[in-house]
């Protein structure tokens, strides 16, 4: 299996060639130049995501089984079905439930959208 | 069809309202239906008309283009400032597909453009209070009008909107946490003894038209239905609705206070911020599924669209903020 270079790596190039080559070349086609700074940040985020997976997915798991509280050990699919089911049957510490989704929507916007304001607090 | 036979049908169409076809440019629609700019002449004076009709697929919640009809009469007669509808004409694109003609309204209504264009600062001064107008007008019509179409409700709006967000959420493959949290935070909190009302559905930014002089039309009925007022008077704040100025909840381009007041004074209601808070958290919601939906719509084939697809992506954008909503709430 080839793995240099590695799969973020491409992406990123690919983002680059996007942003940097081919949309201003777009300027005519307005339209089509938007699409094509979507397909940028599409890569971007993915390549930022590939990094940061395991990390987050191990992350996310440790903290959803200690707020499960001894629930069985799986895979993050199978205890985000749990959690689900336990927020449908109201068996879960609502509090302890609401921090732990705030802080996983958290990890995934500072990947996903690092210009998203992640303030608990917006001056209006 | 091509595009020869939809000139065709159009040119036929209006010949039977006694007008005769200039010409058509097709502009862009919504997911659930076909707009084209018309120009016609009728008694011989040049006039301009949008024509919309049903798409091939519609949206979960959105009607169709004859419902729209009446609704667009029922809010024109109300005082409402919208384009008026004329020529109901069933089947006029395709066999089953409904159509009307709009009056032409010129505006903006790019919701980037309108939050930020200089030429537009004069129009976001007096918009707060133009919708708020409209929208006190609108919110006039209740069921038992015999111009609405809709079946009366047998359930509070708040209640709908709960059902609706989480028949959506089961049909949706996967699990959704936040949302299922959300949901059992909304239940424990239902607002009490909202009024029903006709309500717009999809009353933001975007779906305004905006000269330098204000508020030139309100647009896009497809998801107009009995509802509460709140659910109008808290749309237009949901976070993405925004484009991206925070700091001006109303739709990014105003404050709270003067808007809700214009509102008060305008329809002699009392706007119940803890009821708008309740809704706004149901709009961030609404549009965290309907992300997912939109993605949905890519992956099953029928619409290779790149936006669909990215837009699926950005569900956490909407789940972040009504969880923070919640969060701020004291909770």
């Amino acid at each position: 299996m080839q793995t240099r270079p590695d799969h973020p790596t491409l992406l990123d190039a690919i983002t680059r060639f996007l942003l940097e080559e081919l949309s201003p070349k777009l300027a005519q086609d307005k339209a089509l130049q938007f699409r094509a700074l979507i397909a940028a940040n599409l890569t971007g985020i993915v390549a930022g995501e590939m990094r940061t997976e395991d990390a987050r997915r191990t992350a996310e798991a440790t903290r959803l089984a200690a707020l499960l509280g001894g629930a069985p050990a799986g895979d993050l699919e199978s205890l985000n079905q749990t959690l689900t089911a336990r927020l449908r049957a109201g068996t879960i510490d609502e509090r302890a439930a609401l921090e732990h989704l705030l802080h996983t929507a958290r990890e995934t916007l500072t990947v996903t959208n690092p210009r998203f304001d992640l303030s608990d607090e917006i001056s209006e | 069809m091509t595009s020869d036979d939809r000139t065709e049908r159009i040119r036929a169409a209006v010949r039977a309202r006694g007008a005769e076809l200039v010409a058509v440019k097709p502009l862009h629609g919504g997911a659930c239906q076909e707009n084209y700019a018309v120009d016609l002449l009728l008694d011989g004076a040049p006039l301009r008309l949008a024509l919309r009709s049903d798409a091939v697929k519609s949206l979960p919640a959105s009607i169709r283009r004859s419902d729209e009809f009446a609704v667009i009469g029922a809010a024109v007669s109300a005082g409402v400032r919208t384009p008026a509808a004329r020529w109901l004409s069933p089947g006029l694109l395709r066999d089953g597909a409904d159509a009307y003609f709009l009056d032409w309204v010129p505006g903006e209504a790019i919701g980037r453009r309108v939050v930020r264009n200089p030429e537009l600062e004069q129009a976001r001064a007096v918009l707060p209070g133009e919708l708020a107008t409209s929208l006190a007008s609108l919110h006039r019509v209740t069921p038992g009008s015999a111009a609405v179409p809709f079946a009366p409700l047998t359930k509070s709006p708040s209640r709908v909107a709960l059902d609706q967000l989480r028949g959506l959420m089961a049909e949706l493959p996967g699990v959704y946490p936040a949302v299922e949290f959300a949901c059992a935070w909304l239940e424990k909190r239902l607002p009490r003894d909202e009024p029903t009302v006709l309500v717009h559905g999809d009353f933001r930014t975007g779906n305004f038209l905006v000269t330098p002089g204000g508020l030139a039309g309100i647009l896009d009925w497809e998801f107009s239905h009995w509802g509460s007022p709140a659910e109008d008077l808290s749309w237009i704040s949901v976070r993405d609705w925004r484009f991206n100025q925070l700091a001006l909840p109303i739709g990014g381009f105003a404050k709270r206070e003067p808007f809700y007041a214009a509102y008060e004074k305008a329809s002699g209601r009392t706007v119940n911020l803890d009821s708008v808070w309740w809704w706004e958290i149901v709009g961030n919601l609404r549009w965290a599924l309907g992300s997912v939906y939109q993605g949905e719509r890519y992956l099953s084939g029928e619409e290779r669209d790149l936006e669909l697809i990215a837009i699926a992506r950005r569900n956490v954008e909407m789940e972040f903020e009504a969880l923070r909503l919640i969060h701020r709430g004291g909770l």
